[in-house]
């Protein structure tokens, strides 16, 4: 079930009427969790076992860990905080990569003329897999960590991982910050009403007006890149570079506030990427949760940049490229972590030598200015291993932008100029500066939520028919 | 470019009305603080106690603009505009052409026929209505059938025809013998919402689910289905409730507005060729042997007591214009369809009733290169089919002197 399908609009009031009107804390929970579930086998029901397995043994470990610290076995807790990451881990693996190791190996073995008789096996990717699974993870390693220090429900457990505003695609949120929420009932108020209309309704327009819109004219492009000239090439390139944007912080803002209608609050996953104006900075404004993910539960464990600056230039290239791999079983992905990686550590390289880590801010406006332009051109070309299909279909992008090809009577079509420029840049410097500034609400949370509604509309009657899925739902 | 454009001026709207920071902020240590979502400067959280009644009012605030936007939406925002381009459209914009090239005559009948494929592909409207007048029956047959049109489709059919009447329309059919024709078919009789799940959300289907026509289909649902045969029919029923919405809000109109070009004309009666794949052992058989008598659930009284309130509401379109009705049906190769003509036959004596099934007709039509497939006829057969029509008219009405 989409948030942008006319399902998930009938969907959502039912369930928020019936968890407004139920009036124990546990009933709430259950009904979440039973909502939740519903919500997924929307998709496939036969992965919900998949989803109760992951559930049960992350509460398996996470109680084990628990009762074995209690007891002084630290080693023990240790052993089966491996075994439940493992566990999660070998989910993961199979469910994701086990098509993209098999091909891998099945192409290997033609080239040494050697053929594989067994029947090759393709594995339905479930969704969502990534995120739940990663949240399964983090409980047994907070819990070993002693973040969290009291044995959880079963039913809390099944919350946390199933809720179904994050189940999909995020934000990927920390036990130490989702389970103490439900310790206690959720109370909505007006303002978190308006604070949570203001966030789905923006992610609205992200995604149907302005993600939607821009799609159409990069997939056009990126289905055939070969066919198209250089500008075509780069234009459809920065269109992605705008489409991700609007679509992946669109769905993070429609989480985020559908969270808050129920009451729980979700961390911000987006802050104004596009405006960052080093590699570093960028990766702290973009998918935060996952970014601080792997800097808290990868890069940190591995020694951070603790251990001199070879190792940490290692092990910022590590981590990139195992968040590359995370977002998918592709080569593509790999290229594009490993770019970023090695990117990131000459940046941090380069820091080290010139000691600008720690006034980033202070440096001069022309600093700035090409800070964000090296940043923003690295981001932008970046994207391309990240969106074409295929490695080949990479190059030709890159090449066809760098060689600046022209093409004679390929197909019409013609650039949206207005709605590539115009809201990427408003919302990059305008709305930037608007939430920049800690203010009060411009009017009454009534006539705010009124007038909230009537964009909500406004939204409804410019959008386009058709239903296009999240982005990172594939992931 | 109007996309973008208004986009980003409700982009700024939103972020004018102020900050929605709220969401748990994670610290650089990974921590996080779930206190930091108001700016010191705002004063403290409203207690809980304070913040329900609010709620309450927000949400009925809220609602309130939702029932003035459909309100005004029903007035400022005609659904007729946004689906100009679609089948249903083109084929009223045809008929309005045709009744307007038609001249007036003093004691004229005006034939409006509803119906669906079958209809579509097997009467010709326009070789009727010759057929008619050769036989000195003054008439003006319209045609208002399109393929796959469930009652609701052709509810909104008629009614398209009806709102596209200027008033000397409306003179024109006041002054002659206004007849509605409705298609006798067992698939569509038994189920107003045949076929509604085949095309979901596309202007085909969002123009006749026009909320309007609710009531009208509540009515129908009501006198057709019971409890259970609703929840077994609930993926219809969430999709229409979806449509109904997505059409009262008015969800994607500017871009149906804006690309919505004048109707094309298209006319009821389509042709259809011999299908290749249709090749039938033998030739249609003149009879079929009675089906076992439906009881219970299925019983054909029960399933189509709900058309007595269909056809009163096609009637109703046409403001007490109209004289009389004829119901037709079409030949086929299936025997429940056969023996549902003749139930319905028996069911409604005083019903102008022509049976497509009746064994004169169907003789006429054995050779299956007359068909297209085992439920739609050929081009070749709905000629012979019209012509069995226009003779059964040609009994029922007199003729007109000179």
């Amino acid at each position: 079930m989409l948030f942008n399908s006319a399902s998930f609009l009938l969907f959502l009031p039912v369930v928020l009427s019936g968890y407004w009107l139920w009036p124990g804390n546990f009933g709430r929970k259950l009904l979440l969790v039973i909502a939740s579930c519903f919500f997924y086998a929307a998709w496939d029901w036969r992965f919900l076992g998949l989803l109760g397995f992951v559930i049960v043994t992350t509460f398996a470990a996470s109680w084990l860990i628990l009762y074995l610290k209690g007891r002084g076995a630290r080693f023990q807790s240790l052993v089966i905080l491996w075994i439940g990451i493992g566990v999660q881990l070998a989910v993961l693996a199979f469910f994701k990569y086990f098509n993209f190791f098999e091909d891998n190996l099945i192409t290997l073995l033609s080239g040494f003329g050697l053929s594989s008789a067994a029947p090759i096996v393709r594995i339905l990717l479930p969704v969502g897999i990534s995120f739940y699974t990663f949240h399964a993870i983090t409980l047994a390693v907070d819990t070993y960590r002693g973040k969290v220090d009291t044995q959880v429900s079963l039913l809390d457990v099944a919350l946390y991982i199933a809720f179904f505003p994050q189940l999909v695609a995020g934000p990927i949120v920390r036990a130490m910050v989702f389970l103490p929420q439900l310790a206690t009932k959720r109370l909505v108020t007006g303002e978190d009403l308006f604070v949570a209309s203001q966030a789905i309704v923006t992610g609205f327009l992200y995604k149907v007006v302005f993600s939607d819109s821009i799609a159409p004219f990069v997939d056009k492009i990126f289905a055939r890149p070969a066919d198209y000239s250089g500008s075509l090439l780069l234009a459809a390139t920065f269109g992605f570079y705008c489409q991700i944007y609007f679509d992946f912080n669109g769905y993070s803002l429609i989480a985020i506030g559908v969270s808050r209608l129920f009451g729980y609050k979700l961390p911000d996953n987006f802050n104004f990427p596009y405006a960052a104006t080093s590699l570093g900075s960028f990766w702290r404004r973009w998918h935060i949760s996952l970014s601080s993910w792997l800097r808290d539960y990868l890069y940190i464990p591995l020694g951070g940049n603790r251990l001199g600056v070879a190792k940490q230039m290692r092990n910022l290239i590590v981590t990139m490229l195992l968040g590359g791999i995370w977002h998918g079983a592709s080569w593509n992905f790999v290229i594009w972590g490993a770019a970023h990686g090695t990117l990131l550590a000459i940046e941090r390289f380069w820091q080290l030598r010139r000691g600008t880590i720690s006034n980033e801010e202070n440096r001069s406006v022309a600093a700035l200015a090409s800070g964000w332009l090296v940043t923003q051109t690295i981001v932008l070309f970046c994207w391309i291993p990240f969106r074409a299909k295929t490695l080949a279909d990479s190059l030709a992008v890159i090449s066809g932008i760098f060689t600046w090809r022209t093409v004679m009577g390929g197909p019409p079509i013609s650039i949206p100029l207005t709605l590539l420029v115009l809201p990427i840049f408003c919302d990059t410097v305008f709305v930037r500066l608007l939430r920049s500034q800690p203010r009060r609400p411009l009017l009454r949370p009534e006539f705010g939520f009124s007038l909230l509604v009537l964009c909500a509309l406004a939204i409804g009657l410019i959008t386009k028919t058709g239903l296009r899925s999240f982005i990172y739902f594939q992931f | 470019m109007t996309v973008g454009v208004l986009g980003t001026f409700l982009l700024l709207v939103i972020a004018l009305l102020g900050p929605w920071s709220g969401s748990a902020k994670l610290t650089a240590n990974g921590s996080a603080k779930l206190t930091a979502d108001r700016p010191a400067e705002l004063g403290p959280p409203q207690i809980a106690a304070a913040g329900r009644p609010a709620r309450a009012r927000i949400i009925l605030v809220g609602i309130g603009v939702l029932l003035l936007w459909m309100i005004g939406a029903h007035f400022l925002l005609p659904l007729s505009l946004a689906y100009r381009d679609t089948p249903s459209a083109q084929v009223t914009a045809f008929c309005i052409e045709h009744l307007h090239q038609s001249q007036p005559i003093p004691g004229e009948y005006i034939l409006i026929i509803e119906g669906s494929s079958v209809t579509a592909r097997g009467v010709d409207g326009a070789a009727l209505e010759r057929s008619l007048r050769a036989a000195g029956i003054p008439v003006t047959v319209i045609q208002l059938s399109l393929s796959g049109a469930n009652h609701l489709e052709r509810l909104q059919l008629l009614q398209n025809f009806a709102n596209s009447l200027s008033s000397s329309d409306w003179r024109r059919l006041r002054e002659s013998r206004l007849i509605l024709g409705h298609e006798v078919q067992a698939l569509y009789d038994r189920d107003p919402l045949l076929n509604y799940g085949n095309n979901p959300f596309t202007p085909t289907t969002l123009a006749y689910s026009n909320p309007d026509n609710l009531p009208t289909l509540i009515n129908w649902m009501s006198d057709r289905y019971d409890l259970r045969e609703l929840w077994n029919r609930r993926s219809e029923l969430q999709l229409i409730a979806t449509q109904f919405l997505y059409n009262a809000l008015r969800i994607s109109y500017l871009q149906l507005w804006d690309t919505a070009n004048r109707a094309a004309l298209f006319a009821g009666f389509q042709p259809a060729p011999k299908r290749a794949d249709f090749r039938p052992i033998g030739l249609l058989p003149i009879d079929f042997p009675p089906d076992p008598i439906l009881s219970g659930r299925q019983a054909y009284p029960r399933v189509t007591r709900w058309t007595v309130a269909r056809d009163a509401a096609f009637r109703s379109i046409f403001k007490g214009t109209v004289r009389s009705e004829l119901f037709f049906s079409l030949p086929g190769w299936l025997s429940y369809e056969f023996n549902y003509d003749n139930w319905w036959s028996n069911a409604h004596p005083k019903q102008l009733f022509f049976n497509g099934n009746r064994p004169q007709t169907r003789t006429r039509l054995r050779e299956p290169g007359l068909w297209n497939d085992p439920g739609h006829l050929a081009n070749s057969g709905a000629e012979i089919y019209t012509e069995e029509l226009a003779q059964f008219l040609k009994g029922h009405w007199p003729a007109q002197p000179g």
